[in-house]
């Protein structure tokens, strides 16, 4: 119970999105001191032409359809999340986002006119659509719903991968440099729900409890679905899982004087094939819980001895299974961006960014502004309207001590200021050594 | 100045990475919902609560669904009797080639006839003369077949106490004048003259009839005292019951062609506080006759039954009494009357058979009859449990109301806490009953019982509990109901949960 609470406060303060799909972030695009927003397009080199050892560094993109201000209060001085107020502000099904990248090493070697790249990332990503019932029951229980049926069915999909990448750079001439990236994919774990039905009627007068279900769980590379979240893992099953995929990235880049031209897929054809510990859980049909049929009258052993968890199991008719191999899918994204440099120290950028995963799509607009205040410091600001939210303003600074570099981005500067105003937030910190 | 600015954009970094910190760590949540959920729900007829109470009662169900309790045993008794007890079985000496010996069986009975089962017919005789004698005895009153009884006997010269026999099996015997009339006829050999013995006896042993008529004295037959365990009245009389229509049939069966009378030495119950309550009646005092079959219906089994019940003895009041065995002590006095003009017959088979029957039709009316169960309690974990609310709904097709009160204790044995405030909660009302005790509407009562956040805390150190529930009829016991088979209860308990997350 407590981690699933855990898990509703976690995605209720830091998480919204408007779509059901993953956000890539905005700002790195515009990054191109830091060897990483050649993370949007294998064609981006460092203008200095550099190497660059990258130290572990991590990014992560939460959003919500609420801010955290709207969901809580301070109560002895701690923010105190009020299941209440989300209920009332709840829309019928709320869906919820997140992801996470933490790279662990990376490796840029720059020549004349060849970069070649080498890095390793462990990224999670969690889709979630809540009921507002589910909330409801959170907030009030079910004696709220006595007599009413309450809608339980939420989805979720949670993925947790890492990638071996080794890509490379090439610049064919003073205008056109065209990158390619190969990306091996190990799946570490996936839960997703592709069925999702859940009605609960209580009976308003002996609480007699009746299941309308039909929802299939499934897990993959979990020993058992409890075990998400807490699974024990080898370095094996985290860089060269048995649950392989493969990916590509594709782009390029043309320049003309000061104006420059970029494009780019992301994740081309990626696929995870998960083999290992296929798990399904599954219900349909319509059950009934009226409770323990003791023949013992005015007996207390027959009350309480029996884990409620259990009973509403048994009562749900849950069945587990496995089945054959499955593959995912993760989004495919698209970059086309637009610089022009007013002037060495100022550059103006556009791009329009798109993302695509299971028919649904999803495009982005964004203008930045990017300061070379000097070859220490470079600072970027950044307005984009993103799917509908259109109060989104990023910024990214990158400084540099040395061979040492420093960067840091977010697309919401917002919730930066007061994270709990903001409906979603998202940044990116890490180190390089360039040499 | 640019060493500066640099100083600045890192300040500004760090707080922007200070600001980025997710801030779960500090959340509380504030929630306290509330779960209702169905915990039990069963339902069971009185017939099913009934069956397996007690393994010594058998229950029978009326087709109207009259539920009686009942109990039985049987004893059988043969009679000691022996008409044959009197008859010499010694050699008896035969003075003449005709001779009576008495046949005439002392306490005035009287046979008339007998068909011999078994026994035997000895001979002694000896031959004193000079040459072998043929001996032929005879008993006119003894056939087979149609034949009479006779004997041959070769006597060689100076033979003397020769022995011979004759097996009685078959032989029927008239005896109108309780005399058996003995002739023999010895002749010699060698002439063929008629001689007259020295030494000629008879003797008569073993004799058993298979059938013998005649009159049989007043004899008694005893049936050994017995008693019949009826605790499981006990288990449902605790409290003020009184059972409206108990009753006790007795079905004596009898075999004898003989007037037979019922008499009963003893006829109590042993109450659960060892008290003795004796039976009474008329049946009790005067006992009664017995029907038996009747000269021309040898081998008939009449019976008689013998009903005590509420009209005719105080079995109410015994039945009400927690009687935890009936002890009974029941004789059959042969010609009670002693008319001597009455032939009666006995049979080797014939017997004296009792079968006795105690029914409790579960009727009747019930105060303060009391239960107590003692059973071992260990709250469940209550980390988040604020409070409980819980929901019994009683659908009552009985004429019973139950109460309920839980004692909860610690280890030390003291009282932490109760289930309910008041002595006694009623959980299930009992349904309105017609004149004959029968339901014509069930009842149905809600009862909630709540569970406060000092109440939890209290029953933590609970170890046991006590429940105790107690029963009453209609009207505060006042009112008579009958228990039927297909009556049923049903509860259900819900409970609302409320919790604290």
């Amino acid at each position: 119970m407590k981690r699933i609470v855990t898990l509703i406060i976690i995605f209720f303060n830091l998480l919204s999105v408007k779509t059901a799909q993953a956000q890539h972030e905005i700002e790195l695009h515009f990054m191109d001191s830091v060897s990483q927003s050649g993370l949007t397009n294998p064609a981006f080199r460092l203008r200095s032409g550099k190497s660059t050892y990258s130290l572990p560094g991590v990014s992560y993109n939460v959003i919500s359809p609420y801010a955290g201000s709207q969901l809580s209060f301070d109560k002895e001085g701690k923010r105190t999340l009020d299941f209440k107020t989300v209920f009332n502000i709840a829309k019928p099904v709320s869906h919820l986002y997140g992801n996470f990248e933490v790279q662990a090493i990376g490796l840029s070697l720059g020549f004349k006119k060849l970069t070649v790249s080498f890095h390793n990332s462990i990224k999670g990503n969690t889709h979630l659509n809540v009921s507002k019932d589910l909330i409801g029951g959170f907030a009030y229980g079910n004696r709220s719903y006595l007599g009413k049926t309450m809608n339980l069915g939420s989805g979720f999909n949670a993925t947790l991968h890492s990638e071996l990448g080794l890509g490379a750079a090439y610049k064919i001439n003073d205008k056109i440099t065209v990158g390619a990236r190969i990306k091996r994919l190990s799946g570490i774990a996936n839960i997703a729900t592709l069925k999702q039905k859940v009605e609960l009627y209580t009976d308003s007068v002996d609480y007699k409890l009746s299941f309308n279900t039909d929802f299939d769980v499934r897990t993959y590379g979990l020993k058992t679905f409890e075990n998400f979240g807490n699974g024990t893992y080898t370095l094996g099953d985290i860089f060269i899982s048995e649950n392989g995929g493969w990916s590509f990235d594709l782009g390029g880049t043309m320049q003309w004087n000061k104006l420059r031209i970029d494009a780019s897929v992301i994740d081309l054809a990626s696929s995870i094939t998960w083999v290992k510990d296929i798990k399904t859980y599954s219900s349909s049909g319509k059950y009934e819980y009226t409770g323990s049929k003791s023949d013992k009258f005015f007996s207390f052993e027959s009350l309480g001895e029996k884990d409620i968890q259990d009973t509403l199991k048994k009562a749900l008719n849950v069945q587990e299974g496995t089945t054959a191999k499955t593959t995912t899918k993760l989004p495919l994204k698209t970059y086309l961006g637009l610089t022009y440099n007013i002037t060495e120290k100022i550059r103006l950028g556009f791009l329009m960014y798109n993302e695509s995963w299971n028919g649904i799509s999803q495009t982005d607009f964004a203008f930045n502004t990017t300061f070379t205040l000097s070859k220490a410091v470079q600072l970027g600001a950044t307005y984009s309207a993103r799917a509908g939210n259109y109060n989104n303003v990023g910024v990214h600074a990158v400084f540099k001590l040395g061979p040492v570099q420093l960067y840091g981005a977010t697309d919401n500067i917002l919730a930066v200021v007061d994270s709990y105003k903001a409906k979603s937030t998202n940044g990116r910190i890490g180190l390089n050594i360039i040499f | 100045m640019k060493t500066r600015a640099s100083f600045l954009v890192l300040f500004l970094f760090i707080a922007f990475v200070y600001s980025c910190r997710l801030p779960i760590e500090d959340v509380n949540t504030s929630v306290e919902p509330e779960f209702a959920l169905p915990l039990l729900e069963t339902k069971t007829t009185v017939k099913e609560m009934l069956e397996g109470i007690d393994s010594t009662v058998s229950l029978s169900f009326g087709t109207d669904g009259q539920i009686t309790a009942q109990f039985s045993t049987t004893a059988l008794s043969k009679s000691t009797l022996d008409p044959f007890d009197g008859i010499p079985s010694s050699f008896v000496p035969l003075m003449d080639t005709a001779f009576s010996i008495p046949f005439a069986p002392p306490g005035g009975l009287k046979i008339l006839t007998v068909d011999f089962k078994k026994g035997m017919t000895q001979f002694l005789v000896s031959n004193n003369f000079n040459e072998s004698l043929t001996v032929t005895f005879r008993i006119p009153q003894m056939t087979k077949n149609g034949a009479i009884f006779q004997k041959i006997i070769n006597l060689p010269k100076g033979v003397l106490g020769q022995k011979d026999s004759l097996d009685l099996t078959g032989y029927s015997f008239v005896n109108p004048n309780d005399a058996v009339k003995v002739q023999y006829d010895a002749r010699k050999n060698s002439n063929n003259e008629r001689v007259v013995l020295t030494n000629a006896q008879i003797a008569f042993k073993g004799m058993q009839g298979k059938y013998i008529k005649g009159y049989f004295g007043i004899n008694r037959f005893d049936i050994p005292k017995d008693s019949l365990n009826i605790a499981f009245i006990d288990k449902l009389t605790r409290g003020e019951v009184r059972f409206s229509e108990p009753k006790i049939t007795l079905i004596l069966e009898n075999s004898y062609g003989i007037p037979v009378r019922a008499r009963v030495n003893t006829a109590e119950v042993m109450t659960a506080d060892k008290k003795r309550i004796a039976l009474s009646g008329s049946f009790v005092s005067n006992g009664t006759d017995l029907n038996y079959p009747a000269i021309n219906e040898v081998g008939q089994m009449k019976t008689t039954q013998i009903t005590l019940d509420k009209s005719n003895s105080n079995l109410v009041d015994i039945a009400s009494s927690r009687p935890m065995s009936f002890v009974f002590d029941i004789d059959g006095i042969i010609n009670p009357d002693g008319n001597r003009n009455i032939t009666g017959f006995m049979l080797d088979t014939s017997s004296f058979k009792m079968k006795m029957n105690i029914d409790v039709p579960l009727y009747g009316t019930v105060k303060g009859f009391e239960e107590r169960d003692t059973l071992s309690f260990d709250m469940p974990s209550t980390d988040n449990l604020k409070s409980a609310e819980f929901k019994i709904i009683a659908d009552n097709g009985t004429g019973l109301n139950a109460n309920l009160q839980a004692y909860f204790l610690d280890a030390s044995n003291h009282i932490v806490d109760s289930l309910f405030t008041v002595t006694n909660q009623t959980i299930l009302k009992a349904a309105a009953v017609d004149a004959n005790g029968k339901v014509t509407t069930p009842a149905n009562l809600t009862t909630f019982v709540k569970v406060d956040e000092a109440k939890i805390l209290r029953l933590k150190f609970a170890k046991k509990a006590i429940v105790k529930y107690t029963f009453s009829t209609v009207n505060n016991g006042s009112t008579p109901v009958r228990l039927l088979s297909n009556q049923e209860i049903k509860i259900r308990i819900g409970v609302v949960l409320g919790t604290r997350l």
